[in-house]
Order: structure tokens, then C-alpha cells, then sequence
């Protein structure tokens, strides 16, 4: 069978290879979960994501730094891009804490936005396996603080099920704990230059491709868009006052 | 259209002009001073809706009851024929449906005759069908009609007038007039509903149907506690419900589900729906999801599941690959809603929408999905300031603060918050959001949107009333 990927016939370096390899694998995953993967809504982090897409049916976990870190907000940014004119995001908010005014400034309709209120950690847990098990949800956001392998691992293959985008915010401590999500970042805000917010973004873990990678992303607050913070273009934000571009789902 | 008592002792009649009856209102009003009148709107469904409920109740006396099919619904018909052998006389008959519905309050007139049309007629116009009920005896229909005006023939609008006009007031002169005269002359239903009222044209009662009361019961001689047992059982009746509201074309909405345990009380549960569903499948997971949570005081002796509020079900084209999951299915979702209520609880699984309310904490409102009562109103579209303006994170109470501001109505310059201290390098604001004196407890505050030195954003606001400094939201 001739794979096109041999060393012999296409010449290239090792990594060449590799590279094809992985970019070859990412597409059958993509075929096989249905349809086009999902922008973060960001080109630098997209540029770190094996395909440059998030997968549907897949998990994502944000960690965050501390309180009020804004890995939310990223989350949210993904949702809304998951979820587009008519998806439905399902949000599982035990701690009650979700603002879906906060959503729909971002750009998400309320009318795409079913609320689920579990009382303890098992009925949560619970509840997002139903919801990412589920084939009419876009993509799914929550907020569990502790997954234990077993029950990560079934919510990953509720998700390869359904194939919803499972969105998960934890705390920082969930670093130490085996993760099941096919891509794992941490957020830390950083102080903001000239008025923009700066959250620092680091890849811990990507399936398919190579982690341990840092950005820092801009959040343009009049348009909702995120960029990558470029330090000669932050010394100037007033001087080009157009060069935010707004995605066309915004 | 009707007056009360106390109306019709001022002179308020049934079909007089609204303007008329409020001035008589005022007149009687002013000086009895306890009283004053209320004039409501007609509403043409709700009176339908009444008369359906009352026919229902009809189907205890008569086992063909039907609505008179002319406007305004106001009759109901009930046939007694050939009933008196086994259920007593006619007359009994008549006078227990009478105080039946006398004593639920309702004022009626009441005749049994040979014909719907004579029955009709008598109890519209003849006198003293008010207060009791008139039987006319058989063969004598003829008689007591001749001596009705021509509208109790149930003629349709503006014939009576124009017999008026002709000096013909009463059936009786209309049925000493030749046939063929009238049928030349006269709208064809006047001499359709003169043979229909003397009884040589036939009528019948379009009957109401009482609808099938959608409830599956099952006792159990001997009593079941094992879980499996008492499901498989519940599957079974859930079945046969299902098999009645295929029937009627209905999807049931709410299902009220009772254990008997003796020797302890029954355990009943409601189990709400999202769509009305007459899946077996669909309902069997619901149940199950309740029953799992259920402790059970005593081993099972019987169940009934009974649908207390049901919908049509939406038709729906089948699909020739019926479980594709790339195509959306609203029948799928609505599955998921019920699984998660079901285990949940109705008021766990909400939708948003946005309202018109500068509070913060007012600012949406959570709805929830599963047997929505009452239709939503048209959302509101609001306009999308900043999206940083918010936060994620809304703090359900603000959370008290300990806060310091150099200046006494100025920014935050620190604050401790989970036995941390915060320096504030960067804020924005105050937005003031203040609600009507109108409200129960109106609010007045001061928005801080504050970035600390680690790039943390929180949102803060100062309680105008006393100055105090609260968390509400974190980004």
C-alpha cells in the first residue's frame, strides 16, 4: 500500500515524516468524530494544536492559575465557537457561580444556553457524562475540581460518543492528577499592558502533537477577540485602532 | 353574556350596551357604596372550555351527551331514551342532573322533550324553565312549541326578525302556513328545523366523547420489594399507557406515579416532561431515573401510573436511518432534558434568558425546561456592551469585603479576600447601578472592575447606603 509517507519516496527529514504521520493520523480522528474541528478563537493557540482545530468529541481542560485568571473566559471563547449560530452549549454549574450575562457578551446567544444545576459531585458528574454522552449538545462547559482517572476516562468516552466539546475549567492543583483531556492548558493572567488583558497561556499536554509550549494572548475587550500579544503592537493600541479583526462568528 | 343578582336588581340585563350598564353602575353604585359593578369581557373559549367540563360531568347521567353545535355554545344535550327501565324514571333522572349542576352553582334551564328541537326550544323560551326543569310529555311537543315565538326554532340569524316583520311571531302560525309556501319564501332551514323540532326530520347529538382516562393500575396479591421486580411492572403499565395515548394521538407532559406499601403510606412521585412523549422507552428511563432515587418504606403491593397533563404530540416524517446522530432531532435532546430532570430535579435544568433589570443578580432570568407552563415571551434583545464588562463568575450573594480606598468614595486600593491580600494596581469604573424606589429593596452601588498585581480580575462594588465594599464577580 502505498501510504505516501515513506522516507525513501519523499525524501525530508525524520521530523518531516513524523509531521506527515501525525497530520495523516489527525484527519482519520477527525473523520471518524464527524465534521470540522473547532477553532480556540485565537490563531496562536490554534497554531499549537495538532490540525490547528480542536476535535469534536474530545475533552479540553483549562487550568487556572488562581482565582479570576480569565480561563473561563477562554473557555467560553472556544464554546462560542463550538457551539456557532445554533449549537447548544450545555454549562454544568454546581458551584451556581455562571453569569450567563458574562456568555452572552461574548457572543453566545442565551437562547443556546441550558443551564444544568447538579447538588453534589457525583450528581455532577453524572450529569456531564449525560450531557457529553449526548448527540445534540455543541459543546459542554463546567467546572469539576476533582476527577478521578476512572470517572475521566468515561466522561472522555461519553464525549467520543456524542461528540459534544467537553470544556473543563479546574484549579491549578488538578495538575498533579492524570488527565484523560486531549488537550490541557493553564492560564495565568498577567499584569495588563496599556489597559489589555494579558493571560499568559502554556500547552501542558496535546494528543498528537508537542507540548510544553508558551503564548501570551491579548483579550480585545471592545471586539471579543483574542491575539496574541505582540509587545511592539501593544505599545501603540491606539494607533491602529482597526487592527482588531472580529471573527466572522462574532 | 349574564348579570348577577345584585346587577339585575339595578337593571342590568343580559345584551344591554356596555356604556348603558356602567352608567347604571355609577347611578347605583354612588349611593350604595358597598357595591360597585364589574364589567368582564366575554370570552368565547373559556365558555366552550366550561361547557366541555360540564359535558365530561354530563357522562354520569347519559351515556350520549353532546354540545349544542350553534352559536353561542351555550346548550348541552343529553339523550335519556330507553334509559328509565334500568336507572328510574325519566323525571328522576332529570331532576338529579338538575340539582347536580344547581348545586355547582350554576343557574340553567332544563327541558326534556320529544326532539332536541323541542327540548331546546321549551327550555330557552318557555316560562318557568328557569327555576325547575319542564318535562313535556310524549306527543305533546306540538303543542308547547306552537305557542313559542319562531326563534326557538334555532333559526339562523336575521329569519326571525323578517317572520316578525310579516307578523309571524309564533310556531304556531308558521305551522299552519303551507309548506311549500315557506320553502319558497323562506331560508331552507326554517322548514328543516320545524320538521326537526316536530320530530319528522331526524337530529342527532354530535357526541363528546369523554376523553380515555389515560391511568394504568396494577395491585399485586402478594408484594414485591425487589428492584428489578418492581420495575419490570412499572414497564408493563407504562406500556399500556403508552398503547392510550398513541390512541388518542396525545404525548403525555406530566405522569404522577403511585407505590402502594402497605402497611406505610403510598410513596408518590410527579415525573415532568420536556416534550409530550408517548415513547415507552422515553418514559420507562424517566421513571427508572426517579424510582433509583426512591427509598421505599415496605415491599410494593400495587402501582399506578396516571399522565396528569398530556399534549399532542408533534407528528414527525421517520427517517430512514432513524438514529443518525448527525442530523439534529429535538426528540433526542428532549430526552436528555428528562434524563437530567429526572435525576436532577425540574428546577436543576434551566434555560436563560435575558431581562430588562440593571441588578446584576436580575439581569437573566433561569426558566425551567421541563413542563414549561406557559409559552416564553419573545426574547429580548439587549445591546452587547464590552464583554470584560462582566464577569464569568457571578458570586450568587456578593460576598462582604475587607477593603481599602485612600480616598472615602474612591477606588479600591486593596483588599483581602480567602485570607489573601490583593493590591489593587488597576481598576475601572464606578459604574453605578442603581433600581427604582419602587422596588422591595432598591440598590444602590458603586462597580469596580479591579485587576491586582498578580493580573487577577475581580469585580467589586461599594454599597452606597453604608459604604461597604462587596465581591460579585470573578473573570
Amino acid at each position: 500500500m502505498d501510504d505516501g509517507i515513506s522516507g525513501k519516496q519523499h525524501g525530508g527529514s525524520r521530523e518531516q515524516i513524523v509531521r506527515r504521520l501525525r497530520e495523516r493520523l489527525s484527519r482519520w480522528a477527525g473523520r471518524t468524530r464527524g465534521g470540522q474541528g473547532v477553532s480556540t478563537g485565537c490563531l496562536v493557540l490554534d497554531r499549537m494544536l495538532p490540525g490547528r482545530r480542536l476535535a469534536r468529541g474530545t475533552l479540553v481542560e483549562w487550568l487556572e492559575a488562581e482565582r479570576g485568571g480569565g480561563a473561563g473566559i477562554l473557555a467560553l471563547v472556544v464554546a462560542r465557537e463550538a457551539v456557532g449560530a445554533c449549537g447548544r452549549l450545555v454549562v454544568v454549574d454546581r458551584p451556581r457561580f455562571f453569569y450567563p450575562v458574562a456568555a452572552e457578551r461574548w457572543g453566545i446567544d442565551m437562547q443556546q444556553i441550558v443551564v444544568v444545576r447538579p447538588q453534589s459531585v457525583r450528581d455532577e458528574h453524572w450529569a456531564l457524562h449525560q450531557v457529553l454522552r449526548a448527540a445534540d449538545v455543541a459543546a459542554v462547559l463546567a467546572w469539576p475540581e476533582h476527577l478521578d482517572p476512572t470517572t475521566f476516562r468515561r466522561l472522555r468516552l461519553a464525549a467520543e460518543t456524542g461528540g459534544a466539546l467537553g470544556l473543563l475549567v479546574r484549579p491549578d492543583q488538578a495538575r498533579r492528577e492524570a488527565s484523560w483531556a486531549d488537550v490541557r492548558w493553564r492560564v495565568q493572567p498577567r499584569p495588563s499592558t496599556a489597559g489589555t488583558w494579558v493571560l499568559g497561556v502554556e500547552l501542558l499536554r496535546v494528543r498528537g502533537g508537542p507540548a510544553a509550549r508558551r503564548v501570551e494572548v491579548r483579550i480585545d475587550e471592545t471586539a471579543g477577540t483574542l491575539h496574541e500579544a505582540d509587545p511592539l503592537r501593544m505599545a501603540a493600541p491606539l494607533a491602529r485602532p482597526t487592527a482588531a479583526r472580529r471573527p466572522a462568528g462574532a | 353574556m349574564d348579570a348577577s343578582r345584585k346587577a339585575r336588581q339595578w337593571g342590568v340585563r343580559a345584551g344591554m350596551p356596555v356604556a348603558e350598564a356602567r352608567g347604571l353602575g355609577r347611578q347605583h353604585g354612588a349611593a350604595s357604596r358597598s357595591a360597585t359593578l364589574h364589567c368582564v369581557a366575554c370570552d368565547p373559549r373559556a365558555d366552550r372550555e366550561a361547557l366541555e367540563r360540564l359535558s365530561r360531568m354530563c357522562h354520569a347521567f347519559s351515556p350520549l351527551v353532546g354540545r349544542e353545535q350553534t352559536e353561542p355554545p351555550d346548550s348541552l344535550l343529553l339523550d335519556l331514551t330507553g334509559l328509565a327501565p334500568g336507572l328510574g324514571s325519566e323525571a328522576a333522572r332529570v331532576q338529579q342532573v338538575h340539582r347536580a349542576l344547581v348545586r355547582r352553582g350554576y343557574r340553567i334551564r332544563m327541558a326534556l322533550a320529544d326532539t332536541i328541537g323541542a327540548a331546546w326550544g321549551v327550555a330557552h323560551f318557555a316560562e318557568g324553565a328557569a327555576g325547575r326543569p319542564l318535562l313535556i310529555r310524549p306527543g305533546e311537543s306540538a303543542d308547547r312549541l306552537a305557542r313559542l315565538p319562531s326563534a326557538a326554532l334555532r333559526l339562523p340569524v336575521g329569519l326571525s326578525p323578517l317572520l316578525a316583520r310579516l307578523g309571524i311571531e309564533r310556531i304556531g302560525q308558521l305551522m299552519q302556513l303551507p309548506r311549500s309556501e315557506l320553502a319558497a319564501r323562506f331560508d331552507p332551514w326554517l322548514l328543516v328545523r320545524l320538521d326537526q323540532a316536530l320530530g319528522s326530520a331526524a337530529e342527532t347529538i354530535a357526541a363528546q366523547r369523554p376523553e380515555a382516562e389515560l391511568v394504568a393500575e396494577r395491585s399485586l396479591e402478594f408484594s414485591i420489594d425487589r428492584r428489578q421486580g418492581i420495575e419490570r411492572l412499572v414497564a408493563v403499565l407504562i406500556r399500556q399507557l403508552c398503547g392510550k395515548l398513541v390512541a388518542c394521538g396525545r404525548g403525555a407532559l406530566e405522569l404522577a406515579v403511585r407505590l402502594e406499601c402497605p402497611p406505610a403510606a403510598p410513596v408518590t412521585f410527579h415525573a415532568g416532561l420536556f416534550r409530550p412523549t408517548a415513547s415507552p422507552r422515553h418514559l420507562q428511563d424517566v421513571i427508572h431515573l426517579h424510582l433509583e432515587r426512591l427509598r421505599l418504606p415496605a415491599p410494593v403491593a400495587g402501582v399506578s401510573l396516571q399522565v396528569t397533563a398530556s399534549g399532542r404530540e408533534e407528528p414527525r416524517q421517520q427517517r430512514l436511518f432513524a438514529d443518525d446522530p448527525s442530523l439534529p432531532d429535538p426528540r433526542r435532546f428532549a430526552r436528555l432534558v428528562d434524563r437530567l430532570a429526572g435525576r436532577l430535579g425540574r428546577r436543576a435544568v434551566r434555560a436563560v434568558q435575558p431581562t430588562p433589570d440593571a441588578q446584576p443578580e436580575r439581569a437573566c432570568h433561569y426558566r425551567p425546561l421541563v413542563a414549561p407552563r406557559k409559552r416564553s415571551p419573545a426574547p429580548l434583545r439587549t445591546d452587547r456592551p464590552g464583554p470584560l464588562e462582566r464577569p464569568l463568575w457571578l458570586v450568587p450573594r456578593p460576598q462582604p469585603l475587607d477593603v481599602v480606598a485612600v480616598v472615602p468614595l474612591g477606588p479600591p486600593v486593596r483588599f483581602r479576600l480567602g485570607g489573601t491580600l490583593h493590591q489593587v494596581v488597576r481598576h475601572w469604573g464606578p459604574e453605578r447601578i442603581e433600581t427604582g424606589w419602587w422596588r422591595q429593596q432598591p440598590v444602590r452601588r458603586d462597580y469596580y472592575r479591579v485587576e491586582t498585581a498578580s493580573g487577577a480580575r475581580f469585580w467589586l462594588f461599594r454599597r452606597l447606603r453604608d459604604a461597604k465594599w462587596f465581591l460579585h464577580g470573578m473573570f
